[in-house]
């Protein structure tokens, strides 16, 4: 399942914006996003490098710069 | 309730704005469609065995939980400050509800009848049970005698089942700050279903009783 995929990458769900997140790996899964690819696809983008400078965002829109502003605070 | 980022206030203040400017015409919304529906299950009322219960019950939503239910549509649980005419209760589907309560679920199929014949445009939008079964039959649309904008929804449900939800909605699906993510865990989730099962059941087997048939333990699927 899609879930125990990201729980056992040690992404965490917040339950008031309905996201999947990681601090370490600065990632972060939107629901729908996760909904809508495929749990290959979905290990994928969890095993993508990133530099860990800034979050990155999987959403099915791209979120706009206010958005992503609001997120870094939620996600801290 | 959830805490919003400041930056989001503005669209906040303005869909709190939009939302006392509407409220005259949602409570009028709701009392059409509860008169409506009293006034197309009367037949049905009427004609109840001692042991039968239908209870009709209408409720607007409230401002918070309007501003609430629209942003758990925003991927990512946030109103984009960028957007902010974007966003609009009125794209809500439920300002305005109607629950008819009834007991045994016999009855649930002969109320359907009366109200689908009235609101014939009404999408259906069932809520599911299980494999994807029908626990209860959920309509949307609008009463345009009254209102053309204001979106509204009725739904038939088993009263055990209607009971339960109304504690269960509270606890679990808004369940105070503290609880968040807890309430509603896998096993949680497990007893809900278990519990619905069972309401389902002892209805089954109460209908089959009434109808003299021979003892048996049903299992509702």
């Amino acid at each position: 399942m899609k879930k125990d995929i990201l729980r056992e990458a040690d992404y965490r769900y917040n339950f008031d914006r309905d996201i999947y997140f990681n601090r370490k790996a600065k990632k972060a899964f939107s629901l729908e996003f996760v909904d809508d690819h495929r749990e290959e696809e979905l290990r994928e983008h969890i095993q993508e490098p990133t530099d860990g400078s800034e979050w990155r965002y999987y959403f099915n829109s791209d979120p706009s710069e206010g958005v992503k502003r609001i997120l870094e605070q939620v996600l801290g | 309730m959830t805490k919003h980022a400041i930056e989001e206030q503005p669209v906040i203040n303005k869909l709190r704005e939009e939302y006392f400017i509407h409220l005259p015409e949602i409570r009028r919304v709701m009392e059409y469609l509860e008169t409506e529906v009293r006034y197309h299950t009367r037949h049905v009322l009427q004609g109840l065995e001692k042991h039968e219960q239908l209870v009709i019950k209408s409720h607007v939503k409230d401002c918070e939980s309007a501003i609430q239910s629209l942003r758990r549509r925003q991927e990512g649980g946030i109103f984009d400050p960028e957007k902010l005419d974007s966003y609009s209760l009125l794209k809500l589907p439920d300002l305005a509800g109607v629950r008819v309560l009834v007991f045994p679920r016999s009855i649930l199929t002969e109320v359907d009848r009366a109200l689908s014949t009235y609101f014939v445009d009404w999408m259906h939008d069932p809520v599911p049970v299980g494999r994807g079964a029908m626990l209860a039959p959920k309509y949307r649309g609008k009463c345009e005698d009254v209102s053309r904008s204001i979106n509204a929804e009725y739904q038939i449900v088993p009263m055990l089942i209607g009971l339960f939800w109304q504690v269960e909605h509270a606890a679990i699906y808004k369940p105070p700050p503290a609880l968040k993510g807890k309430a509603d865990s896998a096993p949680m989730e497990k007893m809900r279903a278990d519990i619905e099962c069972a309401l389902l059941n002892f209805e089954a087997e109460y209908e089959s009783f009434v109808r003299g048939d021979s003892p048996r333990s049903s299992d509702v699927e």
